[in-house]
């Protein structure tokens, strides 16, 4: 009855109508509402399977090794610690220390920053163009170790960071591996399963963010309409009214987000004829997938704007919501960590790597759900707090800042 | 006791040292009670203390038996009307008063039935599928009456209910109190003193935090007995005498000021007047040495 009330209410308003727009745009324009054109067929003998990344130390090594060797010559490294670039220069203590990790990994020796090149008598120094190669005495691990050590000095998000070394080794899909690609995704994913993560990449970009503004004006429109006191005063309980409020938010987002997933899903239902398909792969996905992204940012919505009576969660959860989508660009083929709030697939045929990753992922997802749930929680404590006139939120703001002004005009005059 | 409220040395600071309430001492029966006193003197935060939105820092309250602390209890039998109220601008009347009915445990058909109900004594029914925002300061009252009495509550606060309408507003807002009054505790908090004076037998006056006079209306007036007078004098005497009394109204008359003022010891010539709440009221802040100027400017 009350649940219903609050949906109505949330459902009501002009953040929810564009909610709705930017889902449709997204999927829209990312082309995940009508999968009919990518219909994955048993491979061909003989055709192009397309490529892969795929870790072969062999085609690692050498590229990256070359790649460090470039950049330490010109002492400029790019970077992406938190996802944005960033240009990195190294001191003259950190100089020596990378040219001592590409010293280890060549043979080559060095010397107060600069490589020698040759031993004994063809003694050349260089700041500039170097040319040195990879040592054949280094194991696969030991690179691995100095390319640590390499992204630890640049400050982590470089070229050389674990995931980041994957990029120097994509291969060609081989017929073999494109069978069995194809036979993961007709039994694990039933076919059905691949296009719904699809889906859930994109839309959960929208779901991670959105689900903050529709909570923030479900908390302020009682404030806005002058009814807190009428509200306060009722007998219902702040734990039946901020859950009851909460769902309200997470039925909101999640109805026309499974709407749209079984849209999505459905059109390539007929490709598949005669083939065993989940069915429920849609409600699975956006449920597991999705709904903790919407969770996490409606209670971050929730909490925030009771305990301060503002529309600060918006700028909270944005920056949280920026720096993931900035960090997940590097994580598009579906690696996982255990505190991003969109996690990235964005690949039909990826499934060996979502298996892979399932137990991270996994882990992520409860992790969000927990964390929600204890959101929840103090919001219900805060708002009983502010029922009975223990804590006021935006008027205290407001009292801190009039006081603020006061002893500014008062220093000033 | 069963029916009726007791406030025991109530005291209630805003921070450290604002003291909005000072050793309240309140016994309030059925039927309407006034609470009158000027803007700031500690009204609104007693109401809001009685209706478990603020919490008092010592001293106790108990309504109908049930301890102040009992915010649940509490609330079920308390109806509240505050000071500065709206709803939902979008829902109608009628929606308005479902989601509260909803919030206040109500059960769908005794929903339905009371709401019907009290839209037909506050004069809404034909109003019911307006929005809210469509409707009028007075109209926006008598909604604020209606959904304080949706749980039936033995006790109906109501704050500064008639601040800002218009004087039949106003009227039909007293008559509607009168009339809920017969079977529940309801208290009027106001600074104009007519409401009062038209709907409570029984009042008290607070001013700057405690409370000044508690008791009947007729007892007030007593208080004021002999000590309010009227005089016609030479407009040229006015600022002499706006020093030597606290005058309470004055209208001109050509070269003449028709004046009215308190005073302990008649002014010679000056007439007895029969005092009204509004004197004694004036009287008692005077005597708490608190009263305002009044006299208006030199002239």
């Amino acid at each position: 009855m009350l649940l219903g009330k609050e949906i109505r209410k949330t459902v009501l308003s002009l953040t929810f109508v564009a909610f709705i727009i930017a889902l449709l745009v997204m999927t829209i324009s990312q082309d995940v509402l009508n999968f009919s054109d990518e219909v994955i067929v048993f491979p061909k003998q003989g055709a192009d399977y397309g490529i892969q990344q795929k870790e072969v130390p062999e085609l690692i090594m050498p590229a990256a090794f070359s790649s460090l060797c470039e950049e330490f010559a010109a002492n400029e490294y790019i970077a992406y610690p938190i996802g944005f670039y960033k240009s990195v220069k190294l001191n003259d203590t950190d100089r020596e220390k990378m040219a001592d990790i590409i010293s280890t990994l060549s043979g080559a020796e060095q010397e107060d920053g600069s490589i020698i090149i040759g031993k004994d008598d063809e003694v050349s120094e260089t700041k500039g163009d170097i040319e040195v190669t990879l040592s054949d005495d280094i194991s696969y691990e030991e690179f691995r170790a100095c390319m640590k050590q390499a992204d630890d000095l640049i400050g982590g998000g470089s070229n050389y960071s674990e995931n980041n070394l994957l990029n120097y080794s994509y291969v060609a899909v081989t017929y073999e591996e494109a069978i069995e690609n194809y036979n993961l995704i007709a039994s694990k994913d039933k076919f059905t399963g691949a296009y719904a993560r699809l889906f859930c990449d994109f839309v959960g970009i929208i779901l991670s963010i959105f689900p903050v503004f529709i909570a923030v004006t479900v908390c302020l429109k009682d404030r806005r309409a002058k009814m807190n006191e009428l509200i306060y005063a009722r007998k219902t309980s702040s734990f039946k009214l901020i859950l009851t409020r909460y769902f309200s938010v997470i039925i909101a987002a999640m109805l026309p987000t499974i709407i749209l997933a079984y849209i999505s899903n459905i059109s390539v239902w007929g490709q598949y004829s005669g083939m065993s398909l989940d069915y429920l792969a849609p409600l699975k996905y956006t449920i597991g997938w999705l709904m903790p992204s919407v969770m996490i940012s409606a209670a971050i919505g929730m909490f925030f704007t009771e305990l301060t009576g503002t529309p600060i969660a918006i700028a909270i959860q944005g920056l949280w919501w920026f720096i993931d989508i900035n960090v997940g660009v590097s994580k598009l083929r579906g690696v996982h960590t255990l505190f991003e709030l969109a996690p990235r697939h964005n690949a039909l045929r990826n499934t060996q790597t979502f298996l892979d990753e399932f137990n991270t992922l996994a882990a992520n997802r409860l992790i969000i759900v927990g964390a929600a749930l204890l959101l929840v929680i103090a919001t219900v404590i805060i708002y009983e707090q502010k029922r009975r006139g223990e804590l006021s939120g935006y008027e205290t703001i407001k009292t801190h800042i009039a006081g603020l002004a006061n002893r500014k005009s008062k220093s000033a005059a | 006791m069963e029916n009726c409220i007791e406030i025991k040395e109530l005291n209630k600071f805003y921070g450290k040292k604002k003291q909005a309430l000072s050793n309240v001492n309140l016994t309030i029966e059925q039927g309407m009670f006034g609470l009158l006193g000027r803007n700031g003197a500690g009204k609104t935060t007693l109401m809001k203390t009685l209706a478990t939105l603020l919490k008092k820092q010592s001293g106790s309250i108990s309504i109908c038996g049930i301890p102040i602390e009992n915010a649940k209890e509490i609330r079920k039998i308390v109806g509240y009307l505050p000071q500065d109220f709206s709803m939902y601008p979008t829902m109608t009347i009628i929606e308005a008063m479902d989601y509260l009915g909803i919030l206040s445990g109500i059960g769908t058909k005794e929903r339905k039935e009371r709401i019907d109900l009290l839209l037909k004594k506050v004069n809404l029914t034909e109003h019911k599928n307006k929005k809210v925002k469509a409707l009028s300061g007075g109209m926006k009252r008598r909604l604020g009456i209606a959904q304080a009495l949706l749980n039936d509550p033995k006790v109906l606060i109501v704050d500064e209910p008639t601040a800002g309408l218009d004087p039949e507003e106003r009227i039909r807002f007293r008559n509607l109190l009168c009339d809920v009054s017969e079977e529940r505790i309801v208290i009027l908090s106001t600074h104009i003193v007519g409401d009062i004076e038209a709907t409570c037998e029984n009042l008290a006056i607070l001013n700057e935090g405690s409370i000044l006079y508690c008791g009947t209306v007729s007892d007030l007036l007593d208080t004021a007995n002999g000590k309010v007078f009227s005089k016609t004098v030479d407009k040229r005497d006015l600022p002499k005498l706006k020093k030597e009394y606290n005058i309470i109204g004055m209208h001109s008359q050509g070269n003449k000021t028709y004046i009215r003022f308190l005073a302990e010891l008649p002014y010679p010539d000056a007439e007895s007047c029969e005092p009204n709440i509004e004197d004694a009221y004036m009287l008692y802040l005077w005597n708490s040495g608190t009263a305002p100027i009044l006299s208006g400017g030199e002239e």
